[in-house]
This record gives C-alpha cells, sequence and structure tokens, in this order.
C-alpha cells in the first residue's frame, strides 16, 4: 500500500447526490472514512432512471425486490412522449430494440424504407417494449434468445427520498457519518492550491485529503472556493425552472414515463406505485409561478394532489469536474434537463468512472485529465441528445419553442442530424449513453426520417424482410396478451 | 443510387474492397476492378489481427479452405525480442491477464502481489502467452468464462496467395476484372469530381464510386485530387523495408502459432512463419543504417535459406490528409502507411471497408457521409500511430543512435498523457473506437518495462491470502490448460494443412 492513499473524504452535500457518491465509495474503499456536511434536501422527487441503473445496484449488492420495496418503485419499459411535435403526435421510446440489425444494416434503414414506400406501420409496433408499456404490461426478460422476451430491457421509477433513506441504511457503516452543520469557511494549502480543511457553524474544523462537492448548484466548494467557472447552455436548452407535485393514484401503474408537450413547456409524469410524480418544466422568464402552478394542478382534484415544489436548474457543465483534490457531481458539475437522463442517473455513471480512476493525494493531473475529458464527452452526449429532443417541435403557440428554432447547433449534433438525414446512419463518438438503435428510433419517433436507406439494404429481398418483420410483430402482440398487467406483477414480485 | 463502383488496383487492398462489395451491395450496383500486371503489388502483408476474422466471416468464407489456400497458420500473437532492453523478450498476445476480480482488473492485484514477489510474471496468467511458448494451439471459440478458451487468433497467410484467393471468389460474386494500366484520369469539369478512368490500351471506364487501391502512388487521390500526405516520420522513422521468403531449415523447425519482431540496431525484423516458408524481412531507417547493412543483417539472421532475391520497398509513414474526397475513397496504402510492427495494415483495410459500407454514398455525395468517414478513419490511424509509438519510445536502450532517437523524441501529447494515466496507478486511458484495447496495451506496457507508481486502492478490499489463492489457481489453470492442447502443427494437420505438414508428421 502507497503511504499516501486516501484515508479521509469530506463530501459537502447529503442529498441525493452525495449520498449516493458515498455509496459507492465506501463499497469499494470500506477502510476511507467519509463524513457528509450538511442535511438532505427534502424534495420528494421521483427518479425515472436508465438501464444502467442496474449495474450500480449489482457493483453495490443491492437486492432488486429489497430495493424496491423500499422504494415505491415501478418498472420502467420505455419513455413516452405525448403531443410534442404537435398536439396529438405520440411516440414510445423503449430501452430494448426495435426490430433486429440485418446483417451490417440497420433496423431503421428497413424502416425507412417502408416508410418511403407509404408504409404507415408505426415504428413501435417493432420493439415489444414499447407495445407492452403501451399496454401497461410487465414482465422481466428473459435469458433465452429464442423467446421475444429476450428483447425487453428495463429500468426504474424510484421515490429520491426513499431511495436515498435505503442507500443509506444499507450502505453507511462506521466509517461514514453525518454532519448536518453549514460551512463558514475552507482553508487551502498556501503551495499546491488543495483544499485542507472545513470549518463549520460550530467551530469545528475538519480535515480531509480529498473533498467532494455535491452541493448542487451553489458549488460551494468547487466555484466558490476554488473558481472554477460553467459553461452555461441555457441557449440551446431554455428550460431554467420546474414545479413538481404528487398526485395519489391507486389504478394501474404506467410501466413508462411521459413527457407531455405544452404550448409553455412541457410535462413529465413519472409513476411510483401510488402516486404519479407530476413536473412541468419551463423558462422563468416566459412563464410566471403562478401560471406554472395552474398548468400543473389543471383538472386536478385540490384533495388528490401535494403542496407544488418549485426548483429551479440551469442546463451547462462545470468547466472542469474535477480540479486538485476536489470532485464535483450531480448539480454542481453540470446540469440538464431530464428529458432522458435525470441528473442521479448521471451521478451513478461519473462516480463508476471516479472509482475508476480513484487517486492519492497527489490527486495525480493524469488522472484528473481523463476523468474530465470522458465525463466531457458523456456530457456533450447527453446535451446533444437532450437538445435532438427539440428539433422536431413544431409548435407556434409560444415564445420558448420559436426562439430556439434559429440557433446554431453544437457541431457535434449538427454532425449527427445531417448524417442521419442522408440516409439513417448515425455519427458515433466515445462515450455515448445511448447505443445507435436507441438514437435512430428517437429521431424517427420525433418524425425525422431519413430520406433516403442505407443502399446495402436492397441486396436483401424486401419481401422476405417484410414477411419476418411481420412475423416479428405478430409474435410481440401474442407475447404482450400473456404479459401480466404491471401493476399485478408488481403485486406478485414484490410480496 | 451509385450504379457503377470502379476500384483501381488490385493487391490486398483491391481485393478485400471488391469482396466485400460484392458481398453486401445491391446486384443493381456493379464493381469492377482494373488491375496492371505491370505493376506488382506490395503483397508482404502476411500477419494478422484477430479482426481479419470478422471480415472474413462477413463474407462467409470458409474458414479451412481459406486457410489451406493461402498457406496460413494461427497467430496468437507477437514475440518481441530486445525491444525494452537487448535480452529482453515479451509477447503481445490475443487474450487476457487472468480475471478481474470484484470488477477491478486483474493486472490491478497482479502489481500488489508481484510487490512483495507472491506472483509469476504476469505474461503466465494469460492463455495465448502459455500456448505460444510451447508452440501450441488449440481451434476454440472464444469464450470469456472459461480461462482455457479466453483468447482470440488471427492468421498468417501468404498475402499474394490471400488477393488470389478473395479475387476468385469477388469474380464469382460478379465483380468485373479489368487487366491495364491506368494512365489517364478524367474530372468533370466544374466540381473536379472523377469521371472515367482510361488504361494503356484506349479503353474508358466510367464510374460513380472510384476506389484507390492503387498503393503508394495513390494514382487518384494523390496524382489525380491532389490531396497530400502527413508524415509521420519524426515519430515512426522507419521508412525502408528489406522482404524475403526463407525456407524451412528441415521439417522438424517448428511453426510457432506467433510472429517474431526483434529489434536491431536501426529497426526491427520479422519473421512469419506460414505452412509451407517463413515471411522475413528487415524494416529500417535508411537515417540511421545503411540499405546494405540492412540487408547484411536480414540475410545474417534468417534461419533457413533464402528463396527468392530479396526485395526492397521504399516508404514514408504517415497519412493521406483526406481518405475521402469527392467520389473517391483511398483504402491500403494509398491511404497511408504506418509499419507493419503490429500487423495494422490488414486491419486498417478492413476498417475502412466496413465504415464505407456502414456511410455508403449516394449519387449526391452529401458532405455529412464524407466527414463522418474521414472523422473516424482519422481517428482509426492516429490511435494505432499512438500504439506503435509506444513500442519505440519505451525502451532502455541506448546502444544506437536510433534507439536513443526514440527514446528521447517528443511523442503525440494524446500518448503522453495515456503513459501518465499508466504510470501512476496502472490504468489505461480508454477510448471505445480503439483497434487495441486494454488488454493490447497493458502487455506492450508491462513488457517494455514501465511499472507504475501504485496500484488500484479497491484491491487491498480482498485479503492477500485470498488474492494469492486466486492468483495461483488462475495461473495453474493457464498452464494445466495450455499443457493440454495440441500442437500448432497438428492443429494445422487435422484442420486445414496441405501435403507440406502431412509430410512433417509422417516421420
Ligand atoms: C514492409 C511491409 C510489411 C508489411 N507487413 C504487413 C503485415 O504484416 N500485416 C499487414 O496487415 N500489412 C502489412 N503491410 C501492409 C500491406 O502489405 C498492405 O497494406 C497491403 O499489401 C495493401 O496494399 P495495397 O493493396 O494498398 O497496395 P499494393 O499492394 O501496392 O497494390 C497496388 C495495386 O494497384 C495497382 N496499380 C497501381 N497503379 C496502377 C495503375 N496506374 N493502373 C492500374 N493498376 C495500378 C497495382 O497493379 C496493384 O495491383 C506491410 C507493408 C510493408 C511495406
Amino acid at each position: 500500500m502507497n503511504n499516501q492513499e486516501i484515508n479521509r473524504i469530506i463530501i459537502v452535500g447529503a442529498g441525493i447526490t452525495g449520498v449516493t457518491v458515498a455509496a459507492a465509495i465506501a463499497k469499494s474503499l470500506p477502510h476511507i472514512s467519509i463524513t457528509l456536511i450538511g442535511d438532505g434536501d427534502g424534495h420528494s422527487e421521483a427518479l425515472s432512471m436508465l438501464p444502467q441503473v442496474h449495474e450500480f445496484h449489482r457493483q453495490l449488492g443491492l437486492d432488486e425486490k429489497e430495493l424496491m420495496r423500499a422504494t415505491q418503485a415501478s418498472f420502467k419499459l420505455a419513455q413516452v412522449y405525448q403531443d410534442w411535435n404537435q398536439t396529438g403526435h405520440r411516440f414510445i421510446q423503449p430501452y430494448g430494440p426495435h426490430g433486429a440489425v440485418t446483417e451490417f444494416v440497420g433496423f431503421q434503414h428497413f424502416a425507412t424504407k417502408q416508410h418511403h414506400l407509404g408504409d404507415k406501420t408505426n415504428y413501435a409496433e417493432y420493439a415489444l417494449g414499447a407495445i407492452a408499456a403501451e399496454n401497461n404490461r410487465f414482465s422481466h426478460p428473459q435469458n433465452d434468445p429464442n423467446s421475444i422476451l429476450s428483447t425487453l430491457a428495463y429500468s426504474l421509477h424510484l421515490d429520491a427520498g426513499s431511495y436515498r433513506q435505503f442507500l443509506v441504511d444499507r450502505l453507511l457503516s462506521e466509517n461514514v457519518s453525518f454532519n448536518p452543520e453549514g460551512i463558514v469557511d475552507v482553508a487551502l494549502d498556501e503551495n499546491s492550491g488543495f483544499i485542507q480543511s472545513i470549518t463549520l457553524e460550530n467551530g469545528e474544523k475538519l480535515e480531509a485529503e480529498l473533498f467532494v462537492d455535491c452541493s448542487g448548484k451553489d458549488a460551494v466548494l468547487i466555484e466558490k472556493t476554488l473558481g472554477v467557472g460553467f459553461e452555461d447552455w441555457s441557449g440551446w436548452l431554455p428550460a431554467n425552472q420546474v414545479v413538481s407535485i404528487a398526485i395519489n393514484s391507486k389504478g394501474e401503474v404506467m410501466p413508462y414515463t411521459q413527457v407531455v408537450g405544452q404550448s409553455k413547456g412541457y410535462l413529465r409524469h413519472v409513476p411510483l406505485l401510488n402516486r404519479i410524480q407530476r413536473e412541468f418544466l419551463f423558462n422563468s422568464e416566459e412563464v410566471s409561478t403562478t401560471e406554472a402552478i395552474e398548468i400543473i394542478t389543471s383538472g386536478l382534484s385540490p384533495n388528490a394532489i401535494s403542496e407544488p415544489q418549485m426548483s429551479e436548474f440551469h442546463s451547462g457543465q462545470r468547466i472542469k469536474q474535477w480540479h486538485k483534490n476536489c470532485i464535483a457531481f450531480g448539480a454542481a458539475a453540470g446540469e440538464f434537463e431530464p428529458i432522458e437522463v435525470s441528473n442521479v442517473q448521471w451521478v451513478q455513471m461519473a462516480v463508476k468512472r471516479f472509482l475508476n480512476l480513484f487517486p492519492d493525494q497527489r490527486c495525480d493531473s493524469a488522472l484528473v485529465k481523463e476523468y474530465n475529458r470522458l465525463t466531457e464527452l458523456e456530457l456533450q452526449h447527453i446535451r446533444d441528445f437532450t437538445l435532438l429532443h427539440y428539433l422536431s417541435v413544431n409548435r407556434n403557440d409560444h415564445s420558448i419553442w420559436k426562439n430556439w428554432r434559429n440557433l446554431d447547433l453544437p457541431e457535434t449534433l449538427n454532425n449527427k442530424v445531417s448524417l442521419f438525414k442522408v440516409h439513417g446512419q448515425l455519427a458515433s463518438y466515445d462515450e455515448e449513453v445511448f447505443n445507435e438503435g436507441h438514437q435512430a428510433s428517437t429521431f424517427i419517433g420525433l418524425g425525422m426520417w431519413p430520406d433516403g436507406h442505407d443502399p446495402f439494404l436492397d441486396a436483401f429481398d424486401l419481401e422476405e424482410l417484410k414477411q419476418r418483420f411481420n412475423y416479428m410483430r405478430a409474435a410481440i402482440r401474442e407475447a404482450v396478451i400473456n404479459m401480466p398487467g404491471h401493476r399485478q406483477y408488481l403485486e406478485n414480485y414484490l410480496n | 443510387m451509385i450504379k457503377k463502383v470502379v476500384i483501381v488496383g488490385g493487391g490486398t487492398a483491391g481485393w478485400m474492397t471488391a469482396a466485400a462489395l460484392s458481398r453486401h451491395l445491391p446486384k443493381a450496383c456493379q464493381v469492377h476492378l482494373i488491375e496492371s500486371d505491370q505493376i506488382a503489388t506490395v503483397g508482404v502483408g502476411e500477419a494478422t489481427i484477430p479482426a481479419i476474422r470478422t471480415f472474413n466471416a462477413g463474407l462467409g468464407i470458409d474458414e479451412q479452405e481459406f486457410m489451406r489456400e493461402t498457406n496460413a497458420t494461427f497467430k496468437l500473437g507477437i514475440r518481441f525480442q530486445n525491444w525494452g532492453e537487448l535480452g529482453e523478450d515479451y509477447y503481445h498476445a490475443f487474450g487476457f491477464y487472468g480475471f478481474p476480480i470484484n470488477d477491478v482488473s486483474f493486472h490491478q492485484y497482479w502489481m500488489k502481489m508481484q510487490q512483495n514477489s507472491g506472483a509469476a510474471p504476469i505474461h503466465e496468467y494469460n492463455m495465448p502467452y502459455m500456448a505460444s511458448v510451447f508452440d501450441k494451439f488449440e481451434h476454440k471459440q472464444f469464450d470469456n468464462d472459461s480461462i482455457a478458451s479466453r483468447y482470440f487468433y488471427a492468421f498468417q497467410f501468404d498475402a499474394a496467395l490471400y488477393a488470389q484467393y478473395l479475387r476468385k471468389w469477388s469474380e464469382a460474386k460478379g465483380v468485373t476484372r479489368i487487366e491495364g494500366k491506368v494512365t489517364e484520369v478524367s474530372q468533370h469539369p466544374d466540381t473536379g469530381f472523377i469521371e472515367s478512368v482510361t488504361l494503356e490500351s484506349g479503353m474508358r471506364i466510367e464510374g460513380d464510386l472510384f476506389i484507390d487501391c492503387s498503393g503508394f502512388r495513390a494514382l487518384l487521390m494523390n496524382q489525380t485530387l491532389g490531396i497530400g500526405y502527413q508524415d509521420w516520420s519524426h515519430w515512426l522513422p522507419v521508412n525502408r523495408a528489406w522482404a524475403v521468403s526463407t525456407a524451412y531449415e528441415n521439417k522438424d523447425t517448428p511453426i510457432p502459432p506467433y510472429t517474431r519482431a526483434r529489434a536491431l540496431t536501426g529497426g526491427w525484423q520479422w519473421r512469419i512463419p506460414l505452412q509451407n516458408r517463413t515471411g522475413d524481412g528487415n524494416v529500417f531507417s535508411e537515417q540511421f543504417i545503411s540499405e546494405d547493412q540492412a540487408l547484411d543483417q536480414l540475410l545474417e539472421n534468417i534461419e533457413g535459406k533464402p528463396m527468392n532475391e530479396p526485395r526492397l520497398l521504399r516508404f514514408t509513414t504517415g497519412k493521406r490528409d483526406k481518405i475521402w474526397h469527392k467520389n473517391c475513397v483511398a483504402i491500403g496504402l494509398s491511404a497511408g502507411f504506418l509499419e507493419p510492427l503490429e500487423s495494422t495494415s490488414i486491419a486498417l483495410i478492413q476498417g475502412a471497408i466496413l465504415l464505407l459500407i456502414r456511410n455508403f454514398p449516394n449519387e449526391d455525395f452529401d458532405s455529412a457521409t464524407e466527414h463522418e468517414f474521414n472523422r473516424r478513419m482519422n481517428i482509426k490511424y492516429e490511435e494505432s500511430r499512438n500504439f506503435l509509438i509506444l513500442h519505440y519510445h519505451l525502451t532502455r536502450r541506448n546502444d544506437t543512435d536510433f534507439w536513443n532517437y526514440c527514446r528521447t523524441m517528443a511523442i503525440p501529447d494524446e500518448l503522453k498523457h495515456r503513459m501518465d494515466v499508466f504510470r501512476h496507478r496502472g490504468h489505461t486511458a480508454h477510448k471505445n473506437s480503439d483497434l487495441f484495447i486494454e488488454h493490447n496495451w497493458l502487455q506492450v506496457l508491462f513488457g517494455q518495462g514501465m511499472k507504475p507508481e501504485s496500484y488500484d486502492p479497491r484491491v487491498d478490499v480482498v485479503e492477500p491470502q485470498e488474492v494469492e489463492r486466486l492468483l495461483s489457481q488462475m495461473n495453474k489453470d493457464v498452464a494445466q490448460a495450455a499443457h493440454a492442447m495440441p500442437s500448432h502443427l497438428e492443429t494445422l494437420a487435422q484442420y486445414c494443412a496441405g501435403d507440406l505438414i502431412s509430410n512433417r508428421l509422417s516421420k
């Protein structure tokens, strides 16, 4: 063992981000003593995760059932977009694949060719995950590659507060402590500029070798202390405020997150076992708080809902996520609209990367540089993919959508969009979160059909392909009929 | 839609391209290939990396037939001699060091154990290494769960025969081969797109898409379209090669399942064992040693009788500024040449073909397609280049000016970064697009003597006795599995060999 290893870590911020980071570090490096400063924020958010969440749980040794019981969780097969491009538009984005790749040729090419020949089959019909979601059915994927059920992929919806508590209960050991006091001072080493200690309101001074900034947009350490700036993306991603309420619900549970376009922003519905968390995302210069509350509560009986909660966010990224002996996660590191990737999901992916590059007390600059390089690539992908969803919106009803249309896009997204338009291929970059099939189905779901298809598709007999995929559609319909309803499945599974 | 593709050049690149396009393009698109008997192919590309199997499988080639017809042998890796220091020997073998424990790479545990000398040398946990040292090979598909099948293989073959094999294959699929030398290329007066090429005979061949496989001369890309070349010889200073075919000394001379790369004074020498002979060559920098000296070295070092006059090849390491321009794509040596140390040329040819297939243009030649192709190819070339530079730069040799130069030269920032990341804790700066991934980098980094300062702290979570037990189990399993394998010769004889191999076995 190297005698410069890290033994003490201070995490500033004990919300879901801080706890996620603490849990991951404590599991991998149990000898390190971790102190979390501050209290957990009291937000009753619902989290809509990606299938990557399973990997995180596996690494922490968490049992799915136990976790789901504790967090009012439900399964997530897809994301459904309603009234998105314009009123009446709807598409389903499942996590499992559409159709099947034919040798080198992705399924989107077959669908594109058929589309231009006048075939109006909904793209979703080629994905079991989409049709199951549409019918509120759920079943775990099966391993047998001959079964259509092997094409399912799923994620989870979780209640943020109880998820945080679950992680606290399971993972924190005698080496992990909480200190709710606020910070009054931070001391730096004169020579290195490394953070040495923090002083709390009660006068207590705490030292550590590594400081983790999970303080949200306050960015107490990374920005307020170390002066690392923030790259603003609000020109690209216009929403900057969210209001949320919980709606009681005892009926069928949607196995998907729903995003509903509105004239002045959009609504998200994240279903949990006995409630639906509804959020309205908008731009605060365009919509007043009162108006936002009106929008989010419209049509709901006041007894069925919770008090609206407001929060702001600021799309953009920290110029360096990791600087000297301080690393930021969560909103302190970057924020984006949660259309496809929630910030908590991103924290899980980021902390895994951090553990793979875990430093010693010197925080070697090569490790720091590598972490920042990878994280920036990943964020760029998340940003571009989020932004892609705005490209097809065809509403004239409000300026949030109108102003948006004349923007210069990031070059990486421009490449993606113009390449896909030619004949449905995807420009690919390192550290992408979503695979090609997922990206292609988003383009298509948004109505951005390519002008042509991969010429190599024409080497296959179209009639044969049509038959094969018609057969697949029938198999999907049949499988869905035999799948249990989502609530019923949850009740059986969790009992 | 593109109706006619014209490939200029019938070397390895030309015929690989013709085969793949004829396999995957719709019938309505014709493929023509022009080659000239007057201009020889390079034809020394004999060693490959495992990716070649994906290519062959994509064509639907029968592996046994292909191996028989190209005198092929199996390749488990490359044996590097005298690279870190004179007298040192290591392998870059196509497999992993041990298994990860608790999601942490094997080598991290090994680095800790090795500090207390509680571990065998790291390559002794690598299956294809152990098979290689005993000249063993068993034909198996990769299986990540079984230590005995956790390896990849490639081939060593006669490149001229491979091109012939693909030619037969392509012609059967409808590719039209035209013999003749291109003497003139005509372009559209406004767009500069290539419209046709004219042969010495006066025959004119028109096309929509032109693929330049004309080798170093880059007839279309450079001579016609004027696309320049990025010279990388300050990083990869070798610029000449003497190549010769050598007979096996006698029928007991082993046929190793690996290529040998022995570092010399001003470059290095390859030895590639085929079924019937070896291919040998000295790759060197003429700035540091003369052509005559290099030839003498080659002949001194070969292990049997030369079967032909040694050939001299001249090249400049580097890459064409653009690999796709207008309606022309360069594939093979016309696109660039790094140097043969890690057998990247055929892999880059294959990479280019696959990217072309994935981004096949339509008649409008949309710039987005060209842009994506060039962007991805640049990454492939640069990453292969960085991996190659590592071999030269990471040396302690100071016995010749050549090695002094390589050891002290400035290297690309990206490579420096990767070495810095490794130096600290043995991590590899990973890229998804790499031709070579973590286990390839690790073998060269460790093989050439780089020692990280410390290891991943997660290693300490597992009890040292437990780590020791797991490591010694893996070590035993690898040795046992290697021991149980048939020899490379036996596998060849049984799987794909011609008379020569059978004769060898019947004593
Ligand atoms: C020393 C050395 C060692 C190598 N070792 C390896 C190795 O181990 N592994 C590996 O993967 N690669 C290796 N390579 C690279 C490999 O040889 C080449 O990548 C491969 O041969 C492809 O060459 P090519 O087809 O691009 O060009 P060439 O083989 O040069 O073929 C050019 C073709 O173009 C035709 N042509 C040219 N001009 C005209 C014209 N005017 N009209 C008509 N036809 C024309 C010629 O007739 C010929 O058919 C090595 C290369 C060298 C130099």
